[in-house]
This record gives structure tokens, C-alpha cells and sequence, in this order.
């Protein structure tokens, strides 16, 4: 193989080799009820950092709460990546919630403001 | 008329702000649907400024004297500004101090769910909106 290719074969791999980082993390309460795992993740490709809202988030509690019908998603890890490709033209935006979905019968808000007497 | 088709595109390039998402957390999801709930919205914003580029644009309009006088000012101004942070400086850190105030106004019964919070920025040249929204739902 000419020293050529294997510079184009390099380059190709390093650039289509994705970059992943994690923006933030995030995690609620763990239930003690763990049988049933949720999962849902929304995300956005963005190309030269053009991007001109975040609405994309806005449709992660309703992809949980479809996989969750009538109980509770406790247990919430929130991811925030960033995955970057070719050289870092392209990006893709992700964010991942998994959690647990608790079915105990019993309707109790789970951000309640107020405590619990 | 070419002219005015490039210096239209500019604009509508620059005053469309960058979206730069920081931070993004949901509090428990309650899917039972049972009651009923309310949607909740909450928008609180700040306006940022980006020290760097605002100092860059003054060098580029002053003289030598000034530029090197800008660069000392923006290192001084540096050494107070230390430690992690999202997006640009504010010059009010207590604008996010209002949500719990704001939540119970919204929902007088405290009864909230599926809280998702949302920490991002508006960018535009030298100038940014430092933004946290929250969702959720009051239960009745």
C-alpha cells in the first residue's frame, strides 16, 4: 500500500471518527422499584454551530411519560453530549434521559413544593 | 441590488441569535394522569455581554495607545472573573433568584411534576440573553 493511501485512509478515520463529550449530568432520587427501565433521548444535527433554538428538549418528559403510561419515571439520569464529526463542522446536540418507570397505584405529585406531613 | 441582497443576507445573519445550550435537567416524570394538572412555563433572562469580543472591536477602532490600554483594562477586569460558568458575564447575578417565587405564583397549590429546567443562551455580537426556562406540570 503507497504511503499516499495510507495518509488518505488516516485522515478518512480520524475524520469520521465522532468526538463524544458530555455537556452536563443530571440525576433525581433512585426508586426502589427498578423493573421497568425507560429510556428516551432527543437531539439536533448542527452544522457549523448554526443552530437558532433549543426546542428540541421540550419532548423528553412526553417520550418518557408514552413509555410510562399511568405510573411514575423516577430515578431520572439526564444526559447532555455533544457528539462532534468531521472535524468539528458537524455536531449533533443529544440529550438522554433514563429512568425507571414505578407503577404503585397511588397518584402523589413528585415535585411537590410543599412537604410531606 | 447586489449589494443589497448581501448586505440583507449579513443582517438577517447576524440578528438571528446563536442558540447554545448549557445544562439541562428533568425532575421526576408523573405519567398517571390522573387529576388535573396545568402547564407551566417560566422564562427568567439576563443580559450578557462577551467582554473579549467588545474589547477586540474597541482595538480595532482606537490607536496603538488605546489598544494596549483596552488589553490592560480586559486583563484586570480578568482577574476578577474566575472559576467555571455557563455562558456570558451579568451584571445581575440575582436574576435567577425569582423561579420559586414565580413557581407558586403560577401554582398556588405547590403541587409540581415533570420539571424539566433549561439553562441556555441567546448569542449575538458582543451581546448574549443568558436564559433558564422551566416547565412542568401544577397539579390541581
Amino acid at each position: 500500500m503507497s504511503t499516499l493511501k495510507r495518509f488518505f485512509i488516516a485522515t478518512a478515520l480520524t475524520a469520521l471518527t465522532a468526538c463524544h463529550s458530555i455537556n452536563s449530568v443530571s440525576l433525581t432520587q433512585i426508586p426502589q422499584q427498578r423493573n421497568k427501565k425507560v429510556t428516551a433521548e432527543v437531539s439536533k444535527f448542527i452544522f457549523l454551530g448554526l443552530n437558532f433554538d433549543n426546542d428540541y428538549v421540550d419532548g423528553l418528559v412526553g417520550k418518557l411519560k408514552d413509555q410510562c403510561a399511568g405510573g411514575q419515571v423516577k430515578g431520572i439520569l439526564t444526559k447532555d453530549e455533544v457528539i462532534n464529526y468531521f472535524f468539528m463542522i458537524f455536531h449533533t446536540r443529544a440529550v438522554t434521559a433514563t429512568g425507571y418507570c414505578v407503577q404503585d397505584g397511588t397518584r402523589k405529585s413528585t415535585a411537590s413544593l410543599e412537604p410531606d406531613l | 441590488m447586489h449589494i443589497r441582497v448581501v448586505l440583507f443576507s449579513m443582517m438577517s445573519f447576524f440578528l438571528n441569535a446563536c442558540a447554545v445550550l448549557h445544562h439541562v435537567q428533568l425532575g421526576d416524570v408523573d405519567a398517571s394522569g390522573r387529576g388535573i394538572s396545568k402547564k407551566i412555563d417560566l422564562k427568567l433572562s439576563e443580559t450578557g455581554v462577551n467582554l473579549q469580543e467588545a474589547g477586540a472591536i474597541l482595538r480595532r477602532l482606537g490607536n496603538r495607545t488605546f489598544s494596549r490600554q483596552t488589553r490592560d483594562a480586559e486583563n484586570i477586569l480578568g482577574l476578577f472573573q474566575m472559576g467555571p460558568r455557563t455562558g456570558n458575564l451579568v451584571y445581575n447575578a440575582d436574576y435567577a433568584r425569582p423561579i420559586f417565587e414565580l413557581l407558586f405564583a403560577e401554582c398556588p397549590s405547590g403541587k409540581i411534576s415533570n420539571l424539566a429546567l433549561m439553562r441556555e443562551s441567546r448569542k449575538y455580537p458582543v451581546v448574549s440573553g443568558e436564559i433558564i426556562k422551566v416547565s412542568g406540570d401544577c397539579w390541581q
